[in-house]
């Protein structure tokens, strides 16, 4: 299969213009777009209109004389008004209610505290991405683990709405975070007392109230978003050009004598699908490189960040792959470089839109973004997407399964149609 | 010994190769002779199995390949009727690639590949992509590419259609020399009776599907030995003297060219005297007068009423 797979990498990379359009208008539309829809989400991820609704079944003031009440029956002698207004400063929910206001988290998050059966309804009719609940005893739980270290702490929970699932595990993201922060305040002011609250409290990068956005990394630019957006949407394009050309070579019987050599053809069908892979891995790569090397505004941190890349694009571009296979077989089907053709002019597009290179279109309907999600390209992207802004792998891995998933079918089917040994 | 047996292939109802039957020997040069559309093409196409016939066999030494293609495959060279070539690739490319899918490799591969240069005569140029190269350079190297893993029978499918003549003279010689230098079988397609009466030990002559003649060039030839050609340049061409020539007793056929007519007449028949006469009451000048053996070409017309290139 090596032949096949060198050969089909050197046609490629001999056609200047095909080279040229597969390397560089991406980054050229990646400038244009990222710089004009600039504001759409640069820097702040407001845009994206984080809505929640907060349902609070607590008594913040009554957890705090309760707490109180433990403490002197539990005979400790103390200033009972003193020790309310420190603790009333200190209420657990209020330190989430503060990040919440707080900087770009105040600009992207729109927070509704309302009751639990409004928090429902407006769960259902998707008004809201997130319901979180504080629950009955909340402040009080807390306190008491923290302060006697009695009971199981307290505990809220976090409502996935069916749909805007991207914006809700963000939301989620900031109040683990907020949670995780006052948790190891806590924690050090057990240890070392409250010396050490008072002076993480004086560095504003330890103060809750200084996030600087959702998951601890820059916020997603536009840049960022098309320069993926746009690598996905031209990796599409590798494949209708090796396509094209397997029509050509079977038109121009180049095809047969490959049969007359003894190879299997299937060896031809898998080359399609190894070499189309090769080129978009490394297509995408040099767009990713060129990217972060070049365009401020795009990030990627780490090792562990860059690997995740490379794996996303490898999966992604053997999906890409199985493409090219796919639309080799129906041209060497019918005898005809009309779906090489649809797939560039039109299909391209379409998935670009619906995948949303675009633009996000979780803003305009959620119809569309639920296709771009059963899109490979736009599952790349929003993996591609999820994965820089730190979410952890568990929500990245079933997007990546659902990319290996739509290879396989691409890849059965493609093996169906091909015409095989014979021709004619 | 290659043979086609009851070879007959449809296409939906267009039937493009009716019954037809065909050998090769060992070492022979054969042609396949047909204006287009004859056949030719497809006929060659399941002889080299890359098309199933609709019925008739293929057999290679007395064996049907036709379930078991590889059997042949390794001693096939097929030359494809189109430059089946990657034009971005250079002649070298395509070459190693070729022959690497017929398992050459590292020395053996290189050294197949200068010959196969040297014959073809493009040894200096085998790094330009083909892209580059003439229509000329473009047919050698697509003869070239079929003969990378040394077979014992070479099949061109009109190897030399569009080409200029020093080009073409250039193929047939080579054609020439792998035939009688290198003892290789060849089957050679074309539409030029003129290269195949140059190549051909045994011709088979194609129309319409089936072979309407075959046999050597003599053979073939005394088809026509009852009969001549007298060919005429007139001064002018005249639709009433070309009517009179037609019904003029002891003409077979006349075929109109602008101001020549060519008249097939008996053997021997002494017709001269009357065409002048005629020409003499049509008032039509006869510039010249010509009485000529049969070509191929002559007995194409016999056989189907019509010329082989239009
Ligand atoms: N794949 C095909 N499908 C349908 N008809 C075909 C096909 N290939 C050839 N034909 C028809 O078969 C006839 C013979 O064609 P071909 O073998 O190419 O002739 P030649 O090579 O002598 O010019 C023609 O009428 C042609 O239109
Ligand atoms: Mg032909």
């Amino acid at each position: 299969m090596l032949p096949f797979l060198k050969k089909d990498m050197t046609v490629l990379v001999r056609d200047r213009t095909e080279l040229l359009v597969l390397l560089l208008m991406p980054l050229i539309l990646t400038v244009i777009l990222g710089f004009a829809l600039r504001g759409m989400m640069a820097g702040d991820i407001g845009d994206l209109d984080l809505r929640v609704a907060v349902v609070m079944e607590d008594d913040a003031d009554a957890g705090v004389e309760q707490i109180i009440d433990d403490l002197e029956s539990a005979g400790a002698t103390i200033d009972r008004d003193s020790l309310t207004d420190s603790l009333s400063e200190a209420e657990p929910i209020q330190i989430y209610q503060s990040a919440f206001e707080s900087g770009d988290l105040a600009e992207m998050l729109t927070v509704e505290y309302v009751s639990k059966s409004e928090a429902q309804d407006a769960l259902e009719e998707e008004e809201v991405a997130a319901v979180l609940t504080f629950p009955d005893e909340f402040t009080y739980d807390v306190l008491q683990k923290g302060i006697l270290d009695e009971g199981d702490g307290g505990e809220i929970t976090i409502q996935h709405g069916t749909e805007n699932q991207f914006l809700s595990t963000i939301f989620e993201d900031v109040v683990v975070q907020i949670t995780e922060q006052f948790n190891m305040e806590l924690a050090i002011s057990q240890i070392v007392g409250e010396d050490a609250i008072a002076m993480m409290e004086q560095q504003p990068n330890s103060n809750l109230g200084g996030l600087e956005s959702v998951t601890d990394q820059d916020p997603l630019s536009s840049i960022q978003y098309y320069a993926f957006g746009m690598a996905v949407m031209f990796a599409l394009y590798v494949a209708s050009t090796i396509s094209s050309k397997a029509y050509l070579e079977n038109h121009y019987h180049v095809f047969h004598r490959i049969i007359l050599s003894g190879q299997h053809p299937l060896k031809y069908l898998l080359g399609k699908v190894g070499s189309t892979t090769i080129l978009v891995f490394l297509q995408m790569m040099f767009l990713i490189t060129i990217a972060s090397t070049f365009l401020s505004g795009f990030t990627i941190r780490g090792m562990e960040q860059w690997a995740g890349v490379g794996l996303i694009t490898i999966l992604f571009a053997f999906c890409v792959g199985t493409i090219a296979a796919l639309l080799t077989a129906v041209s060497m089907r019918g005898e005809s470089e009309v779906i090489s053709n649809i797939f560039s002019f039109g299909i391209v597009s379409i998935l670009a839109f619906v995948g949303g290179s675009f633009f996000p279109t979780s803003q305009i309907s959620s119809v569309i973004s639920e296709i771009g999600n059963w899109v490979p390209n736009g599952i790349a992207l929003n993996a591609f997407l999820q994965w820089t802004q730190g979410l952890s792998l568990q929500f990245i891995t079933p997007l990546l399964w659902k990319l290996v998933g739509l290879s396989v079918l691409f890849l059965c089917i493609s093996l169906l149609v091909f015409p095989g040994k014979k021709v004619g | 010994m290659l043979e086609a047996v009851g070879l007959r292939k449809v296409f939906k109802k267009n039937v493009a190769v009716d019954d037809i039957n065909l050998y090769l020997e060992e070492g022979e040069s054969v042609g396949l002779l047909g204006p287009n559309g004859a056949g030719k093409s497809t006929a060659i196409s399941m002889i080299s199995t890359l098309m199933d016939p609709t019925s008739g066999d293929v057999k290679w030494n007395g064996e049907n390949v036709l379930k078991k293609p590889n059997k042949i495959r390794n001693v096939l060279g097929v030359v494809p009727q189109d430059i089946a070539l990657y034009p971005e690739l250079s002649a070298y490319e395509n070459l190693k690639f070729f022959g690497k899918l017929y398992g050459l490799k590292g020395k053996e591969l290189e050294l197949k590949i200068t010959s196969v240069l040297d014959i073809v005569g493009l040894e200096e140029r085998k790094n330009e992509q083909v892209s580059k190269y003439s229509g000329g350079m473009k047919r050698r190297i697509n003869i070239a590419v079929a003969l990378i893993h040394d077979p014992q029978i070479i099949i061109m499918d009109e190897p030399t259609v569009g080409i200029d003549p020093q080009s073409r003279n250039h193929i047939l010689e080579m054609v020439r020399r792998l035939n009688t230098e290198k003892g290789m079988t060849v089957l050679y397609t074309s539409h030029y009776m003129e290269e195949v009466e140059r190549l051909c030990d045994r011709i088979y002559i194609m129309d319409h599907g089936k072979v309407i003649a075959t046999g050597t060039k003599q053979e073939l030839i005394s088809i026509l030995s009852s009969e001549e050609t007298v060919l005429l340049t007139l001064d002018q061409s005249k639709q009433s003297f070309t009517e009179r020539m037609k019904n003029l007793d002891g003409v077979l056929q006349v075929i109109e060219n602008d101001t020549s007519l060519k008249l097939i007449v008996p053997k021997g028949s002494r017709l001269l005297g009357s065409i002048f006469n005629i020409a003499e009451s049509e008032e039509v000048q006869i510039v010249s007068a010509n009485i000529q053996v049969p070509t191929l070409e002559d007995v194409f017309l016999h056989l189907t009423g019509r010329k082989l290139r239009d």
